[in-house]
């Protein structure tokens, strides 16, 4: 289990947010820090972050 | 059945059938009374010999072949499971082949994606001197956390339909044993040329063509023997005469589309199904059958190793791997000539004894 403690800690990487886009309409998205979520301000979706891995699949999308 | 002689004809029949591409529409599920026809009016075969085909109008949009909910739960299943590195000998040797493929290239690529990365099968064969920077991409959590590679990389959950990159973003996109799910192929291909920079090159690995036609036939065969009609078991493949066609229509150039047999021999038709199961490859068709007769499963293993097996009792399953290059256009790439151009004619090659470099 010492291996999964390790990937808990794991932050999100900003610096993807150069490279991802929403997967539904291509646009950028904002990293909210407080809900550890990549916010579509337009759509009025966000994409959940697990253990440092961004979920960008549209069915696992919560509407804001 | 009766004799060996309707056997070849079924295979025959079905061998068309099995040509079809997802985007063709085809979805063969009516069983009554001999006859065989498809939702989509795309085909019915009458009897086993005169069959009769209809174009049906095709409409955008109209593809959902896959269950891809359901694919995702197979994948994550199966990445879940303790034992699971022994099913990897497919992804593993067809991972070793595309990377060898991005080898053949002469080039640094500073960021690169892997589409469908499963447990990192081709990145474990790349080194950090070829790929600088690597995006891994994969529908299942559980796979994207499995190996870690020597190359720097960065793990996206992202369905291969939905590709959450921006546009001109990645120098090589790879791809192995993954396409051959999605629903809509011409779409993914459009956005693998989106995300690639100009000059990016796609190098992808899918099945196709006549993959388990062993393990399809058997299972026809038998069904149709016990249960008076089949359903299918084994998805619909991409030909590969389609494949360029789909690539060019991306918008790529510059295509080589080659085929690879790899036979794999297995002690038995459940065995196959085992690891088909263990891959994460079950079938997740829309139309696919709930459950299949233990009766029919035991008729269809016997077949299988009647028409299939080899002389020390094991059987073949074959897997064909389409591999496809392209390349998002730039201008530094070569182009042939204007037409008009020539200053030669065709009819004078017959003439022509030393090399025309010489000549000039």
């Amino acid at each position: 289990d010492g291996v999964k403690d390790k990937e808990h800690k794991q932050s999100f990487d900003t610096s993807l947010l150069e490279f991802l886009v929403c997967p539904l309409s291509k646009k950028p998205l904002r990293y909210d820090e407080k809900t550890n979520e990549l916010i579509n301000e337009e759509l009025g979706i966000s994409y959940p972050i697990i253990d440092g891995i961004p979920n960008l699949i549209p069915q696992d999308a919560r509407m804001i | 059945l009766d004799n060996m002689n309707n056997v070849f004809i079924v295979r025959r029949a079905f061998s068309t059938s099995c040509m079809l591409c997802p985007w063709r529409r085809a979805r063969k599920v009516v069983l009554s009374s001999g006859q065989l026809a498809h939702q989509s009016q795309g085909l019915v075969f009458k009897g086993c010999t005169n069959f009769k085909r209809w174009f049906s109008s095709r409409t955008a949009n109209s593809m959902n072949i896959f269950d891809r909910n359901m694919k995702r739960r197979q994948k994550n299943w199966a990445a879940a499971l303790q034992d699971g590195d022994k099913y990897h000998y497919l992804r593993d040797e067809v991972g070793s082949r595309v990377a060898d493929r991005v080898f053949d290239i002469a080039r640094t690529f500073p960021l690169a994606l892997d589409i469908g990365c499963g447990a990192s099968h081709i990145a474990l064969h790349l080194n950090k001197e070829t790929i600088e920077k690597l995006f891994l991409m994969d529908v299942t959590v559980n796979a994207l956390k499995l190996k870690e590679t020597e190359i720097p990389t960065y793990r996206v959950l992202a369905d291969e339909e939905f590709l959450p990159f921006k546009e001109n973003t990645f120098d090589l996109v790879v791809s192995s044993l993954s396409l051959h799910w999605i629903n809509d192929l011409p779409g993914a291909f459009r956005q693998i040329h989106h995300v690639l920079k100009p000059d990016g090159v796609f190098i992808g690995a899918m099945v196709g063509g006549e993959t388990l036609y062993e393990l399809r036939c058997s299972l026809q065969l038998a069904e149709l023997e016990r249960e008076g009609g089949f359903a299918p078991h084994v998805s619909p493949y991409t030909a590969v005469t389609d494949l360029g066609n789909l690539l060019g229509q991306a918008g790529f150039n510059m295509l080589t589309v080659d085929i690879d047999d790899i036979q794999v021999y297995y002690p038995g038709m459940f065995e196959v199904l085992n690891d088909l199961q263990g891959m994460g490859e079950s079938n997740c068709a829309w139309n696919r059958k709930p459950m299949l007769h233990r009766d029919t499963m035991l008729a269809a293993a016997a077949i299988y190793k009647e028409m299939y097996g080899s002389e020390d009792g094991s059987v073949p399953a074959t897997f064909e791997i389409l591999y496809m290059i392209g390349w998002k256009p730039h201008e530094s790439q070569a182009k042939p000539a204007k037409r008009g151009s020539a200053n030669m004619s065709f009819g004078d090659l017959g003439k022509i004894i030393q090399p025309p470099s010489k000549k000039q």
